[in-house]
Formats: C-alpha cells, structure tokens, sequence
C-alpha cells in the first residue's frame, strides 16, 4: 500500500541545510498497524507529512496505493489525499466555528458529496462513536477526549484506505487517551492501515510493528511484541 | 458549499464582533459617500438622456470673430442658415428652433395677469424633434397656428385650475391674443433646455429672426452622419448664402467655424454665454468621482489590513481544511465569498445612509441627488459595478494570503507567514494615510481659494444693494415714479436703473470709432443704465462725466467705457473720441475703472454703458443696514401700488456675489464629508489594527514590563511603525498634491498662493491621530497585570 524508496528530505535556510530524512526504505502493507518512534527532532512528523501527502520529498520514491507520487504537485496530492487519507492530530484541529456535525462533515464537503449523503454518512459515524448526543454541539464544550473522538470521527468519515495519527494521545490524560487507542485499534480491526507517530510506549504497543527513527534514519523495524520484550529485557 | 461558506462566514462575524463592526462599518461609509456621489455623477451624466433619439438631436454651435477680433463661441445660430440647410442637407431628418426674446412679460386671462419669463419663439416642427408628454392638447396642432400658444403644467398653473381648463381659452401675451393649443409636461430638471410657454415665430416680425446669431438650433441628423463634414456645409450655407450680401453684414468681415454637439453632451461640455441655464462642470465631476474612489480605496484598504492581520486566527481553520481535502482555488473561493457577504451587509448598510442623506447633499451642498438614477440600466451597472469591484478587492489579497499558508505548519503549531504580508500591509496602511493627507490638504487649499474669492474687491460696492429683477411693464414704464415713491421709503438710501444683471446675459455687439472699419471694432457688452448706476454702485469713474439726468443729448448717443474696452479700442485720449455702435453715434464721455461683471473665473470683458432714462427691467436700491424683512416689506408696497399682481424677484447683490462660487462651494463642502469620512474610516481601521496588535503583543508587553519597561518605553515601541509609515506617507502625498493644487489654482484669474501649512499641518494631524489611538491602545493593554498576561500565555 504504502511503499519508499531511499526517501529523503532536506530543509534549506540562507545559511543551514538540515537532513530530516536520510535514504527512508520502508513499506506498509493494507491492513496494518505501525508505530513511528523516535526522538524529538528524528524526523518522524516529516515522514508522516510526507506519508500523508502534505509534503512532498526531496529525494527517493513513494508510492502510494501502487501510484509513484513523490513529483506530485499540491492539487495532484489534495486530490489523492482527501479521498484515501484521514488525519488524526495531537491537537485535535477542530474548527471552533463549526460544530460537531459541521467538522465531521468536511471532508464530504470537498470530496462533493450530496448533503443527503454527507448526512447519512456522518450519522453513521456518530453513532459508531457513541457522540451523536453532542452532535450540535462545538468544540470548546466538549473535553479534550470528546474532542479526538470527533478528530477520529471526522478522519474516518470519508472511509479512507490509511488514516495518520501524529501524537494522537498526546494532549489526553490516560483514560481518554487509552479510549482513543481503543478506537483506532478498533478501526484498524476493521481494515483500516494506521500509521501512528508517537513518543508513548504504551500508545506504540497498539501497533503490530514499530519504525524507529534515529537523525533521519530508520534504525530498527521490530514486531512490536519483539520490541516490547527487547525493550523489558534490557 | 455555498452555504457552507456563508454559516462559516457569519459565525465568524458574529464571534469576532468588534472586527466585523469596524469592518462592516468602515465598508459601509466608504460605499454610502460613494453611492451618494454616484448618485450625483449618473444625474449629471442624464441629462437629455430621456428624449427619444437624443444620440441624433444636435445642437448648432458657433464660433465666430469678426475681422481680426478675438473669437466667441456662442450655442445658437442664425436662424436662415437653417431654412437653406433643411432644403440642401439630407443629412438632417428633423430640425427646431428656438429663441427667448420676451423678458418678463404679461400673460393674461380676464382678470388675472401673471409675469413669465423664457417663452419661446420655435417653429412648428419642435414636438418632432422632442418629444414631450402633453397633457392637453397634441403635438400635431400644437404650433400649427400663427396665435397657438403651448404652456408648461407649472406656467398653465398659474392661470388655470388644471391643464383642461387651459386647453383652447384665449390669453394676452405682449399686446397680442393666444389661444392656448396644448399643455405640455414641465421638462425634467435634467435638460439643458428651460422654457415656460413656446409660441410660434412665423407669427412674429421678420427682424425678430434677423438679429444675427440668435436661435438655440437643433438637427435630428440621420444616423452614420459625418459631422465635421455636415458643420463645413453649414459654414458655407452661412457665409455664402445668409452673410454675404445681407445688408446688416455689410462691410464686416465674419469668420465663422460651426460644430454640432449632441444634446446629451451639452450639460457637461457646453459652458458659453447665452446657455439656457447654468451647465454642469466636468472637472468637479471629476474630481468628485476622485474622491469617490479614494473613500473607497481607503475603507477597502481597512478590509484588505484587518483581514491579513488577523491571518494567525484563522490559520487552524485553513489548516484543516487544506489537510481535509481544500485546493487553494477553494479556499480563495471561500474567503472571496464572505469578502461578497460582508460587502453585501456593508452596502444595504450604505443603501440606508445615502439615502438618510441624500436630502443634506441636495440641501447643503447643493448636489441633486436622486437614488432613481440607480433605477436605469447603467445606474443598476454602477451599482454592480461598485459591489462587484468592492467585494473582489477587499476580498482577493487576503483571500490569496490566506491560502497560501502551509496546512501542516499550521498543523504542527508553527508560526505561520502567508507571502509578503506584513510589507503589504504597511504599504497600504502608508497609502491610507497619504490620501487621507492629500484630502486634507486638499480641503484646505479649497477652502482658502473659496474665501479668497469672496473676499476680492470685485471694484464695485455690493453691500446692501437689493436688485428687484424683471419687473413688469407697468413698472418699468413707471420708473421714475417708482423710484420716487422707492426713495421715500425709510430704508431706502437711493435706486437706479439697468437692463443688466450681475452674472446674466447681456447684449454683445460690435462698437468702433466713428469713421474706423468694422475691423477695428470690438465686441463689448452693451448695458443701459440711468444717471444714478454709477454712484449707487459705487463705481469708479476715471475719466470725464455721467450721464446727466434726462438728457436727451446723453440718451442711445453718448458712451462710458470700462478701461478694458478703452484699451482694447488703443484709445490713448479716450474723450476726444466719437463711437458708432450700429447706427447709434456719439461722444465717448466717460471712462470707469474696470469692474466684474461675472465671476473671478472670467477676465473682464470690454462694456459699454449706454443712457437711458426709464423702462428697465431691474431696479437696483441702495438700503440701509439693519431689518432687510422691513426693507422688502417697504419695497414690495410700493411696488404693489404700481401692480398689485406683480411678484417681486428681490436678489441681495452680495448674494449673487456668493452664488458664483457656489461651484467651488459645493466641491467644498463635499471635499469636507468626504475627507471626514475617509479619516473616520482610515482611524477605525488604525483602531482596528493597534487593537489587535495590542491583544497579540500583550505577552511581550508584560515580559518588557516586567524587566522594567516604562510607559514611555512602551509607548514608543508600540508608535515607531506608525510615525515611519505617516512620515513616507506625508513625503508622497506633499509633491503630490502640490503638483494637483498647483493646477486647479491656476485655472482661477485670482488665486492664492500655495502654503506649505496645508501639507504640514495634515501630516501632523494625521501623526497625532494615530498615535493617540496606538497609545490608549497600548495604554489599555500594557496597565493590565504583566503576570496575567504572562499566565494567559
């Protein structure tokens, strides 16, 4: 599904120039559940926004649902992104102006559906997730863990193949957080590819396989119950 | 998605409500002043627009000289040039003329006489080239009889109950019997055109028709005609066939060159004496239109700043979108659509305002301004125009800074930069204040030059003198009696009488030393007056006498010249010399100082007083100070005795005096709404912005504070950006404005200087606006607890 090849990034100022991705060769299968770890600074948030199609390379191959995209330009890469990727961010992103309902609804809204459908489909999800009693409302009433839910909500709508999760607990205490595993775990159950950066251990333990990245570079690929039982042993 | 946009649109403005109100209200005053001034433009643009094929009617203009004298253009004709042109020029499908030669005369129906000016003499043929609305009566027998008479509403009101009662009764008009054949519509203000009644001319004495260069002539032309082409061949008719050999022409040698103007450009391109009426002024327009578009500019400029400023609130939302599928196309389409949205609140808004205040521009500034012209094709153009215009410029550069910000930046919480923002910003902040600057210094210079020309010595005494204009024949045929009676009064000091008004038409015609060629005379304007002008006026009389009371040596045969006509005559011993003005010789006794006849737009014009010791149509009196209810009360009693229907035209000189300058008053007085308007908007908007800013910077205020800022500190910070972009501003707007000032001011004879205090005394104030509303803003902001400020970050 998800494929790179010597994938590099580098950012350039007037004066610096700073590898964030160094020769990134890794794939990810339909259906699976990995884990990007890795120290601040490592690259991770670079991969997933390239992963994600936000961001394009400098260097290497990705391919993307067997579509080398890595030359795409913004409108090619928006295209592709709004109907096979969903987002889930640390800090939620939900708009403050737009309700519940209005945020789970926008991906609809640029994919072109009809409101009749967008209605259908957004009521599905918010039964799903237990939220349609606070579907009018927005999202400074709602708690931080109320609000991922709608972030996973508004990510899942458009039935994407891959949703992203950058730090998706990360703003959460332990028991929202520990729902919102339980829900993208749940997703994943269910077909959907996830690909999740995070610094938790307990969060990374949810996926079948973690990536860890070093200065830009991928220094281990584990099974995550090998990783785990590595990481306790030392 | 629409309609996503819209909810999206007006829940932002209802959560940010002090930024939409400055917005909303700034848009708002910058599009009511533009809609009031448009609404003035498009009524000056309409004027004869409403006739039937106005695009073919034309009006005959002249520009003639007689030998090698200075030319004149006049906007009439000789009437026979015609009558050769219509037989000749297929060019021409219809034609009318029309000429005033009754001033002020008696209208009368059994008992009842009223006084009418501006009948016309035309021929039969006027209702085929304007067509009228007539109310009784029809355009075919309207003229057909030497003794029809046509009425306007107004003028058959006067008489008659309704236009039916009017309709076939028989009424006296200067001596001779009418019958009232129809009763027409009063034209619409906006015509060039302006009569009371119309009467046929083939009614009238030949020699009426005669009198030179007097008939307003008009041609329907057939369409794709060439005109420069049609005016060469109504040259020739008129010098080849009704000039040479006419005996009134003999041994003058007339050069004349025709044009034919469309009726629908006269009002605005047509300024000549002997006009109908008074024409509008194309540069005021312009400059009006000017100061249309700089309002606006400057409430747009507001929009497009808030809008950028306030970029980092919205930079989660455009994130977010971006990453759930939005193009850029559509987010420019999103953020052009609430630009749309607010724009369409701002000008229902502004719709509101012009028309509370159309009545004080109409009032006030003296500006018709009539909300139905937007009611037409091109109004409703306009309006579009004005909206689609607004909306897209204050909408489109936030609307493509906005979306060029990086969705995943925004995403990952780093400080966002759209491309060239903050430059941007401040180059229209400094074009904000460089027009606000210009506009004041502007106002300023107007106002000085206005003042300056009332001040002037017009070189005549106009205090206290009260014109009673058109009297009626009773009156003037019982002058002097009248005069007495007038002189009686105890308010009156003294009278006099002339056949001239201040600011009128007068007769021009050739006047030259007795025995001298036509070709050395010159054309001067020739006035009747009796032996106590002179004095009651206070005018200067440089040379030799008056005339003298009832001389009849002095009456249509002896001279006074002012000394433009003196030196235009190269008179170096003007009292030893004898003038012929058309058959009427006599000595040249007297030379006056020269004097304004009109306003100080124009130079003074060669004159020439002529004697006579009754029939004027207009008394002038010299009244004591005090009361001028008594004086007019004394003076209509008197009159009354004389004619009791008679409806006095009383005019105080010094008013008339004013109203030429009622131009420059009128650009004034909207040069001050709209230079007030654009400071009130361009300091909402430095409001709007220092607001924000504060409420952004409110953390580094507190961490200054805290390491031990002082106020003046702050204050200092916080003013420098604005201090620089007023001081670029005040160093483009000063050559700038100078440049423009310099030009209107030299189109007046008499002007005032350029003072750099019109260009300094803006900038400070506009320096010290500003800095007043950034320093309470700062004020406000720095004074709240440094440690609030830093826990609320």
């Amino acid at each position: 599904m998800i494929k790179t090849v010597n994938l590099t990034k580098v950012f350039r100022t007037e004066e610096v120039e700073t590898t964030a991705l160094n020769n990134v060769s890794f794939e990810i299968k339909e259906g699976e559940f990995a884990a990007i770890m890795g120290p601040s600074g490592c690259g991770k948030s670079t991969l997933l926004n390239i992963l994600g199609l936000l961001d394009n390379p400098s260097g290497g191959e990705y391919h993307f649902l067997g579509n080398e995209v890595s030359g795409y330009r913004e409108k090619q890469r928006a295209n592709l992104r709004k109907k096979n990727i969903g987002f889930v961010f640390q800090n939620f992103n939900l708009i403050d102006e737009l309700s519940v309902y209005e945020n789970i609804e926008l991906p609809l809204i640029y994919l072109g559906y009809s409101s009749s459908e967008r209605k259908k489909r957004v009521e599905e999800v918010l039964d799903y997730m237990q939220i349609m009693h606070r579907k009018k409302h927005f999202p400074l009433q709602l708690s931080g863990g109320q609000q991922q839910r709608v972030a996973v909500c508004r990510a899942v709508v458009a039935k994407p193949h891959i949703i992203l999760a950058d730090e998706p607990t990360g703003n959460l205490d332990s028991t929202h957080g520990d729902e919102v595993m339980n829900l993208l775990e749940e997703l994943n159950k269910n077909g959907t590819t996830i690909i999740m950066v995070t610094h938790s251990q307990r969060d990374a333990s949810y996926a079948q396989r973690i990536i860890r990245l070093f200065d830009g570079q991928i220094v281990t690929e584990d099974k995550t119950t090998e990783f785990v039982m590595t990481s306790v042993a030392k | 998605m629409i309609y996503h946009f819209l909810k999206t649109t007006i829940r932002n403005l209802v959560r940010h409500k002090t930024h939409s109100a400055i917005n909303i209200l700034g848009l708002s005053i910058g599009l009511g002043i533009t809609l009031l001034i448009w609404m003035f433009l498009l009524y000056e643009k309409s004027y004869d627009r409403f006739f039937d094929d106005y695009d073919q009617i034309y009006r005959v203009h002249n520009t003639i000289s007689v030998g090698t004298g200075e030319s004149q253009t006049l906007p009439t004709a000789m009437f026979h040039t015609t009558d050769y042109a219509v037989e000749e020029l297929p060019e021409i499908e219809e034609y009318v003329r029309f000429n005033g030669f009754f001033r002020s005369p008696a209208l009368s129906f059994k008992d009842k006489t009223v006084y009418l000016n501006d009948i016309m003499l035309t021929d039969s043929t006027f209702f085929s080239v304007f067509n009228m609305s007539f109310l009784a009566g029809s355009p075919q027998n309207a003229l057909s009889e030497t003794n029809s008479m046509v009425l306007t509403r107004s003028s058959s009101r006067l008489l008659f109950d309704s236009p039916s009662e009017a309709y076939g009764q028989m009424v006296t008009f200067n001596d001779s019997t009418y019958q009232v054949t129809a009763v027409i519509e009063d034209i619409p203000d906006n015509s060039h055109i302006h009569f009371t009644g119309l009467i046929p001319h083939y009614g009238q004495a030949e020699p009426a028709k005669r009198s030179g260069y007097n008939w307003y002539t008009y041609y329907k032309l057939r369409s794709g005609t060439d005109l420069e082409q049609f005016a060469k061949k109504l040259d020739d008719i008129s010098i080849h066939r009704v000039i040479q050999g006419n005996p009134m022409f003999e041994g003058i040698t007339i050069n004349q060159e025709s044009y034919v103007m469309n009726i629908a450009d006269i009002h605005l391109n047509s300024s000549y004496i002997w006009e109908m009426k008074e024409n509008g002024n194309k540069r005021n327009l312009m400059i009006f239109g000017a100061l249309s578009i700089f309002v606006l500019v400057v409430a747009v400029i507001n929009f497009v700043n808030l809008a950028t400023a306030r970029s980092s609130l919205r930079s989660k939302e455009i994130g977010v979108r971006k990453v759930c599928g939005a193009t850029r196309f559509s987010l420019v389409r999103q953020f052009l659509a609430e630009s749309f949205l607010v724009t369409l609140i701002a000008f229902f808004l502004a719709m509101g305002m012009a028309e509370i205040f159309k009545d004080y521009f109409t009032n006030s500034l003296g500006l018709v301004v009539e909300s139905s012209v937007f009611f037409t094709p091109g109004g409703i153009g306009v309006l579009l125009a004005i909206f689609m215009l607004t909306g897209f410029l204050a909408g489109m550069y936030p609307a493509m800074y906005l979306s060029s910000f990086e969705g995943v930046k925004i995403l990952k919480g780093e400080q966002v930069k759209g491309t060239g923002g903050k430059g941007f910003r401040r180059s229209l902040v400094v074009f904000q204040f460089l027009i606000t600057i210009v506009l004041l210094s502007s106002l300023w210079a107007v106002n000085r030059q206005v003042k300056h020309l009332q001040a002037q010595d017009m070189g005549f005494d106009q205090e206290q003198v009260l014109v009673v204009r058109n009297v009626s024949h009773q009156i003037s045929g019982a002058f002097q009696a009248v005069c007495a009676q007038l002189e009686n009064q105890t308010r009156v000091e003294s009278t006099a009488g002339a056949n001239f008004v201040f600011a009128g038409s007068n007769r021009v015609d050739l006047i030259r030393e007795e025995g001298m060629a036509m070709e050395s005379g010159v054309t001067a304007d020739i006035i009747n007056i009796d032996h106590d002008f002179l004095d009651l006026l206070d005018l200067d009389l440089l040379k030799g006498r008056n005339f003298h009371e009832g001389s009849q040596m002095d009456i249509q045969s002896a001279f006074i010249l002012n000394e433009t006509a003196v030196q235009a005559l190269s008179f170096d011993s003007p009292l030893d010399k004898n003038l012929d003005l058309f058959g009427a010789r006599g000595p040249l006794i007297g030379v006056v100082k020269d004097f304004h006849l009109k306003s100080l737009h124009h130079n003074v014009e060669p004159l020439v007083f002529m004697y006579a010791p009754s029939g004027f149509p207009h008394i002038y009196l010299k009244v004591s100070p005090g009361n001028m209810q008594q004086v007019l009360q004394q003076v209509s009693g008197v009159l009354a005795e004389f004619d009791a229907a008679y409806i006095p035209d009383f005019v105080f000189l010094d008013d008339t005096i004013q109203a030429f300058y009622e131009r420059e008053e009128s650009a004034s007085g909207l040069l001050s709404v709209g230079t007030l308007l654009a400071i009130v908007i361009a300091m909402l908007g430095v409001y709007g912005l220092a607001a924000f800013t504060a409420e952004r910077r409110v953390k580094e205020m507190g961490v200054r504070r805290v390491l031990g800022a002082s106020m003046h500190n702050l204050l200092w910070i916080f003013n420098k950006e604005s201090l620089l972009m007023v001081i670029v501003a005040f160093v483009i707007a000063v050559p700038l404005s100078w440049y423009f000032l310099e030009g209107w001011l030299d189109s007046f004879l008499v002007r005032v200087p350029v003072n750099p205090l019109w260009f300094v005394a803006p900038g400070l104030g506009v320096l010290m606006m500003s800095s007043l509303i950034i320093s309470a803003q700062t004020w406000i902001a720095s004074h709240s607890n440094p440690v609030n400020s830093l826990r609320s970050e």
